[in-house]
């Protein structure tokens, strides 16, 4: 017998009768209405509230500048954004010895098929993208994995992928070497200029696919629409401990790899735009933390809700992060060298 | 010529709730209490809660009164109070993710036997719904339970348009999995072959 057999309208038909079934079913006790009317009758009314809204209303200025240590709690949340992508993200360039080394490594790991090294121009430097240990951490976390990339103006998956289309994803339990196989052969892959990757790491027994997504994206408003290379994610879920932004960029001298830790405490939302722009130079990214209204997060600045960090890639494996708004310029460094991610982390 | 009557009915007693004439209020609580309880209830699966959060949804509707300029829209007001009170708890993390036990209390086990099979497959759903996230939960209560537009949704619950919709269809594919792991049901099979008979 087939055992799909529902379509959307029968779905919702079924959904709006189990709704109405159990509203049914329920009431509220007798006693709530009389306590809400207890409890009216201790208020205040509208009118002294509303008139210290009113008055407020004129003072909103004011009441963003009593909040406490807000810029300094904005400019800390970024430049741990700026550390996490530091001590996160690698980039080995041909010709270092270590580079080779560490990969080779990581690769021993990963897979048990065999992967086409992707063909690169000579002229270009090669980069050879190294799979951090950060990024396969499944073993201990037990957790799943949802992706999906970028190619021109649509979020889809690579061709000839196992896995499924809509919002892409592993299936629910995959094996510790699939996730592995699937993340590196994406990153070789898709290393060469064009692709962005989200990776979410949610904590054990959260299923990705039951559960709603930890990001909002939005597909219809600039600048988290459907364009390549920019859109808007929301961390607001508490169940994804890790969400990490990879990005790969091309300089022209090399291929970066960023990547960053979920920097945000649970109950606070804000989103991130990752957005490379037309008169960016190449390897130039934004970074731009937007605060939602009722987030604590916030600063006192021109527009309190938002930060805007310029990336930029000064020389090979080292960038600056221009924070206007916090007048501070963040100088970080991609390594691979243990000993400076080692002091990152410290 | 009703509906103009009845919004002019509306009118006036918003004018006198905001005034602070609290009788007046207490009759919109009375006609509002039995539905915002229920959307309540149907998001929280928790008498509790769901009476916690109809009572302060109405404290703080009596506390902003003066704020609702449209009186029209008192319905899509209550609810986007009781939505953000319950988004808030949510984050404070007071309301807990609906437990499937407490929709089988609805199910009532004990009477399985004798639910018909239309019951059983609203029983199921009701599982179904009782284990989603609250989000998805909240926005098929206010689809297909409030029958609010997309539009209105995104009024009464400050989530963007394209994050209703992913939500949206979030949940009917997550609905539609489960009621797929549960298993073929009759009475669906029927319904699905009546359809495609065009019967």
């Amino acid at each position: 017998m087939d055992k799909s057999p529902m379509n959307d309208q029968q779905i919702e038909h079924l959904i709006q009768s189990s709704l109405f079934n159990d509203s049914a079913q329920v009431s509220p006790n007798s006693g709530t209405f009389f306590a809400i009317q207890d409890r009216l009758g201790e208020q205040k009314g509208p009118g002294m509230r509303q008139r210290v809204a009113d008055s407020l209303e004129n003072f909103s200025e004011a009441i963003w500048r009593i909040i406490p240590v807000s810029k300094q709690r904005m400019a800390q949340a970024l430049v741990l954004v700026a550390i996490a992508v530091v001590v996160g993200s690698f980039v080995a360039f041909a010709g270092s010895d270590d580079a080779v080394d560490s990969g080779s490594a990581a690769e021993a790991t990963a897979t048990t098929e065999p992967i086409t090294e992707p063909a690169v121009p000579e002229a270009t430097p090669i980069a050879k993208i190294i799979v951090p240990n950060d990024l396969t951490p499944f073993e201990e976390l037990e957790g799943s994995m949802m992706w999906g990339e970028w190619a021109g103006n649509n979020f889809v998956l690579p061709e000839n992928s196992v896995i499924q289309p809509d919002f892409a994803h592993l299936p629910y339990g995959s094996s510790i070497e699939k996730q592995n196989f699937m993340l590196e052969k994406l990153l070789k892959d898709f290393a060469f200029g064009s692709s962005r990757m989200q990776l979410l790491i949610y904590a054990p027994g959260v299923d990705p696919l039951a559960d709603s997504s930890p990001f909002d994206i939005d597909y219809e408003v600039d600048p988290g629409g459907n364009t390549a290379g920019s859109w808007t994610l929301s961390a607001n879920d508490p169940e994804v401990i890790i969400a990490e932004e990879i990005a790969f960029c091309d300089d022209g001298r090399g291929i970066y790899l960023q990547h960053s830790e979920k920097p945000v405490e649970v109950g606070e939302t804000f989103a991130w735009d990752v957005e490379a722009r037309p008169e960016d130079p190449p390897g130039d990214f934004h970074l731009i933390m937007t605060a939602e209204l009722d987030s604590p997060i916030t600063h006192d600045g021109p527009d309190p809700k938002r930060l805007d960090a310029q990336f930029t890639i000064t020389e090979v494996g080292v960038f600056t992060t221009k924070i206007e708004e916090a007048d501070t310029t963040v100088v970080g460094m991609f390594s691979i060298d243990p000993a400076v991610i080692a002091m990152c982390k410290n | 010529m009703n509906e103009q009557r009845e919004q002019l009915v509306l009118g006036r007693s918003i004018r006198l709730c905001q005034e602070g004439n609290r009788d007046e209020f207490k009759a919109i609580v009375d006609a509002y209490s039995q539905r915002l309880y229920r959307i309540a209830w149907l998001i929280t699966r928790d008498h509790g809660l769901a009476e916690d959060a109809t009572q302060e949804s109405f404290i703080r509707a009596w506390q902003q009164i003066r704020s609702l300029s449209e009186p029209w829209k008192l319905t899509a007001w209550l609810t986007r109070i009781l939505i953000n009170y319950l988004k808030n708890q949510r984050r404070r993390n007071t309301v807990p993710t609906a437990k499937i036990e407490a929709a089988v209390n609805v199910a009532d086990p004990a009477r399985a036997d004798q639910q018909t099979l239309a019951a059983e497959t609203a029983s199921e759903m009701s599982l179904v719904i009782a284990g989603l996230p609250a989000d998805q939960r909240t926005v098929l209560v206010l689809r297909y339970f409030e029958e609010l537009s997309l539009e209105e949704i995104v009024e009464a619950t400050g989530w963007r348009l394209g994050t209703v919709k992913s939500r949206i269809h979030r949940a009917l594919r997550h609905a539609r999995r489960q009621m797929e792991r549960l298993g073929p049901n009759p009475l669906l099979q029927s319904r699905v072959e009546e359809e495609a008979t065009g019967g």
